[in-house]
Parts: structure tokens; sequence; C-alpha cells
């Protein structure tokens, strides 16, 4: 599993807001997630009954709390990594290694936004199979989550150097 | 252009991205230089790579070990496993083994195992004379049995992606991992013995009777879980989906304000869950690449053309798999390696259900070794002692798990017995 990091609550403006829409998201996406799971088996070895629309809901929801909880992973530094060159850098090499780091993320989330743009676009007609869903709104949580990193990394980038974090691990 | 692919996957985790991004940027670049009109095809395919309903099993496992720490489960099972060994030489060690072996069959995370028992056993070793580096090894060693013994987190990642039952391959872990708990604890017995730091507890009845009342809800998860699974009752999934009810439950009967504190718990969750996924998502784009490029074939097509006989080829196999292990998390190694490996496997003919065990217990050892060794860092941090003190202790612990690993790779019916006895083969 990863290794989160304490989250730093006095991060000011726009930090605080976007982790507190990230946190909201990602419990509401697991609580909806646990309880669709905990009716669906309720009622089928209860009643005999299904909810028709339970399994593919449950997976759209999965998909939707790997891309925000991927997201709130990032903002802890609690993604799964290899820390492999930094620990023989020196501080000065690390926050370098990190900003390096941060640049190319930065450019992935802007490609995935763009890409998340132009699929959410193609596929807005398309209809989910059981549900009265958009595909386009459905993969919306790509391009959502990619919008939501590019602005972290690029509030990090924008930082000045004195207030990066030396050593936040991934 | 596959080459491009790897060597960029390689650069870019040298560089600290982490690894599910690592491996998104590197597909990207490489469907982009092959198409520049296709920059759709990597957010599609990075969706339908997370959305799967067995992989719901995932983030609901996750939440139920999450739930047991935050309730505590852990220290009444510390308790009830302490009264059952606590009077044999090296008791508490075994003790740690034993709980150890009691979370697995909830948590599923090797991870979450270490942080529960860690607080608990690692204080009370040390303050009855274990040195620190020991009570690390061992609590390093016990929490990677929670990959092999079911519901293992890594087996559904497996299953997921190569298409085997989960079921089936939760049913191959039991006896590959009471084995391991075994030579844990023999080993643990023969070091405390030889340092002379064993001590022993007298056995009293009354004991072992109050701390298996206070562990029998705790207990009883097991039995929901993996009684519902192997019965045909649940799929894995809905048995996870119970888990978190039955941990819910379990916390409003020991608290009344239990759902006051679950926020941090649902974040810890909700964390987990999109390190770990997003891993799986992105080696969905990276294994339709090397797919499409037939990559997995070519290197299963030249293995076997220059490894004479299976033997040589199941250690290969292995010896990759712990390389990798080494240097590599267990979700990584498993969606990384797991497509590029399995043709090879099943061309010298191991069964898919054995091939997850191999996988797992290489896995369990990986996760001891530096460089990256998720657990072994975790029970340093706990027993507050320096890694190369803890693996020098470990090394006998992995020497022990090294003879489990012999006997699933060589013997089938290690893994495969208790799947076909119950399922039928």
């Amino acid at each position: 599993m990863g290794n989160p990091a304490s989250p730093d609550p006095k991060r000011p403006g726009l930090d605080s807001g976007l982790r507190r829409l990230v946190e909201g998201l990602s419990i509401g996406l697991l609580a909806a997630l646990t309880a669709i799971c905990v009716l669906e088996v309720t009622l089928r070895n209860l009643a005999g009954a299904s909810l028709g629309w339970g399994d593919e809901m449950a997976g759209y929801l999965l998909v939707w709390l790997t891309f925000i909880g991927a997201t709130l992973a990032q903002l802890d530094s609690g993604h799964i990594g290899a820390d492999l060159v930094s620990r023989f850098l020196s501080p000065a090499g690390r926050r370098r290694l990190e900003r390096v780091s941060q640049g190319i993320l930065l450019a992935l989330q802007l490609f995935l936004l763009i890409g998340g743009v132009q699929l959410v676009s193609i596929a807005l007609r398309d209809r989910a199979t059981s549900l009265p869903i958009s595909m386009g709104v459905l993969y919306a949580a790509v391009p959502l989550s990619a919008l939501l990193l590019a602005i972290t990394h690029l509030a990090a980038l924008l930082r000045p150097a004195s207030r990066d974090r030396a050593g936040s691990s991934t | 252009m596959t080459f491009v692919l790897l060597s960029g996957i390689v650069a870019l985790v040298l560089l600290r991205v982490p690894i599910g991004f690592a491996l998104v940027a590197a597909s990207a670049l490489v469907i982009v230089l092959d198409d520049p009109r296709s920059s759709a095809v990597v957010p599609l395919r990075l969706f339908h790579g997370a959305d799967s309903f067995p992989l719901v099993a995932v983030p609901l496992f996750i939440l139920a070990g999450a739930l047991m720490n935050r309730f505590g489960i852990s220290a009444r099972l510390v308790d009830f496993a302490s009264s059952l060994v606590g009077f044999v030489r090296g008791g508490l060690a075994m003790t740690t083994t034993l709980a150890s072996m009691f979370f697995s069959e909830i948590s599923g995370s090797a991870v979450a195992d270490a942080a529960a028992l860690g607080s608990v056993l690692v204080p009370a070793m040390t303050k009855r004379g274990y040195p620190k580096a020991f009570a690390a090894a061992v609590l390093s060693a016990s929490a990677s049995i929670a990959i092999i013994i079911p519901p293992s987190v890594p087996m559904i990642l497996y299953g997921s992606i190569t298409e085997t039952s989960i079921t089936r391959l939760f049913l191959a872990g039991v006896v590959p991992g009471v084995l391991t708990g075994f030579t844990i604890m023999v080993t643990s017995s023969i070091l405390a013995r030889r340092g002379g730091f064993a001590e022993r507890e007298p056995f009293a009845l009354p004991l072992v009777w109050t701390t298996f009342r206070r562990a029998l809800a705790p207990l009883s998860l097991p039995l929901i879980i993996l009684g519902g699974i192997f019965s045909g009752l649940f799929t894995p999934t809905e048995a996870a989906a119970l888990a978190v009810v039955a941990a819910l439950a379990i916390g409003l009967a020991s608290e009344s304000r239990a759902l006051s504190g679950l926020r941090p718990v649902f974040l810890d969750a909700a964390r987990q869950t999109g390190s770990v996924m997003i891993l799986v998502a992105a080696s969905a784009v990276v294994g339709w690449y090397l797919t499409v490029q037939q990559v997995p074939q070519i290197l299963a097509d030249s293995v076997t053309a220059t490894v004479q006989g299976t033997t040589a080829s199941i250690l290969l196999l292995n010896a990759a798999l712990l390389v990798a292990g080494m240097f590599l998390h267990s979700t990584a190694a498993i969606v990384l390696l797991v497509p590029i490996f399995m043709p090879l496997a099943s061309q010298i003919g191991i069964d898919p259900v054995q091939f997850g065990l191999i996988v797992s217990v290489n896995l369990a050892i990986g996760q001891q070794t530096p460089p990256v060794a998720s657990v072994l860092i975790i029970s340093c941090s706990i027993a507050d002692s320096p890694m190369d003190e803890v693996f020098r202790v470990n090394m006998y612990f992995i020497a022990a798990m090294l003879v489990v690993l012999l006997l699933v790779s060589f013997v089938p019916s290690v893994s495969l017995w208790l799947p076909n006895l119950v399922l039928g083969s």
C-alpha cells in the first residue's frame, strides 16, 4: 500500500480548498460504493432480488474513487514509488529532483486533461448499459482528476524553493 | 518503441515520479509517437483498466482493515494469541506470527498488519528483553504472510489481471500461508533460544477463555469472510462489503461514539485505494501496448527456446520475481510482471492458480528485502531499529520462507490440493 504522509494543515488558500473538495468526494464515493455493495448482497441473499444496475454502478464508482483517491494520495505524498536515487543526493539536489518530478507530472496531467476532455466530448451521447447516465459524464473522472492534479503540481512549482518540503516521499 | 517504453518507465521512476504515473507517462509517449491523433486512447484505457467488478473488493477490504485498526481489534487478537502460545520459549515472538495470521484473514494487506500489530507487540517484546532488531524482524516476516493468507488484496489483483477465480486463489493460499507461519514460528523460537532472550509465561486456561471471549467477535470475521466465499454463498466482493459492515458493528458494540471518528478511516482507505488502483489502471495502458507488440509471447518463446527443462524455467521465473520484488512494491510487481510472465508460466505447464501463489510468496519475501521493502521499513520504524541490523536477523526468516517458496514452486499440490478438494479440479 501507499505510505501516506501527514497532510499539512497549514497550507493556505487554493490548496486547502482543493483538499476539502477531494476529501469530500473521496469519502462520498467510498461510502456510496460500500452502501451499494451491502444493499446488493442483502437483497440477493434475503429477497433473492437484485438492483439490476448495482454491479455496473459499483464499477463506475470504483473508477471515480481510483482517480479521486489517486489525487488525494498525491496531495499527501502517499503514492507507491521507489526512492532509489534521491537518498544519495544533497538536500539541494533532492529539491531540484523534486521540481523535475513535479514538472513531468504537470505535463502528464495536462496531456490527460486534454485527452480526457476529448474523450468526454466524443462519448457525451453514449449511454451506460443499465444506468441513465451519459458515458461522457462517467469518463469525466479522468479530466477532473487531471485538472485537480495539474493545479497541485503547478502550485508546487510556483511555490518558492524555501517552502519546498525536502524529502516528501512517494 | 518497446525499448523506449521500458526505459522511459525506469527513468521516470528514478526521477521519483510515482510508479503509476510513470507507467501512464511512458505509455502515453509511445502511443502518441505511434499516432499523434490518439491522445484520447490513454484516458480511455485508464478508465477501463479500473472498471472491474471483482476489483471493487479492493477498497472494501482496505476499508474493513482500516476500521479494524481504528477499533483496536489487533490488541484483542494479540491477547488471545499470547494466551495460547505464551508458555512456549520465545512465545511472544510466536504470538506476533499467530496474531498476524488471524489479522491477515481480515485485512489483506501486509503493511496494514505491520502497522496494526507492531504498535502493540513491538513495545511488549522489547519490554520483555527481546532485542529491537529481532522484534522488528519477527514483525516484518509475520506481517508478510498477509499477502499469502486469504483474503489478499494482491491476489484479487492477480485474479483480475489473469482472469483466474479469486475464490480458487484464496483457497490455494491457505496451506502455503499456514506453512509460512509455521516456519516463521519455528525460526523465531530457535533464534530466541539461541539468543538467550526466550521467556515463558505460565499457561492459564482461564486466561485463554477470557481473551477468547474478547476476541470472539474479530475471530468470527474470517468465518464470515472466508466461510461465505468458500461455500459459494458470497462473491469475494460481497464478502468484502459484509466485512465492512461487521467491522462497523464490532466498533459500535465496543464504543458508543464509534461513528464520530470515521472520517480519517475513510480518508485513509480512499488514499490507499487511489495509490493501488491507479497502478492497476496504468498497467492496463502498458499491458495493452505490450500485448499489441506481442512482447509477453516473444519473451516466453525466447526463454523456452534458451532455457532447457521445466525446473530451470521455474527457477528462472522465481529469480526474476525475487529480484523484481526487491525493487518494486507488491502491487506494482503484480500489475507489471504478471501479464509479461503469464504466457511463460503457461508454456512450462504451471497452473494459473499455482503461479498466483508462486508470485505471492516471492512478493512476501520481496517486501522485506531492501532497497524497496515496504513491510521491513514500517517494522524498523515502529521498533526504532536500523534497517541493516533488522535485515541481518530477517535473513533467517527469509531463508525459512524460501523453503516454502520451493515447496509451492515444485509441489503443485501444496497450493492446488485445497481448491481442488473444495471446488473440484
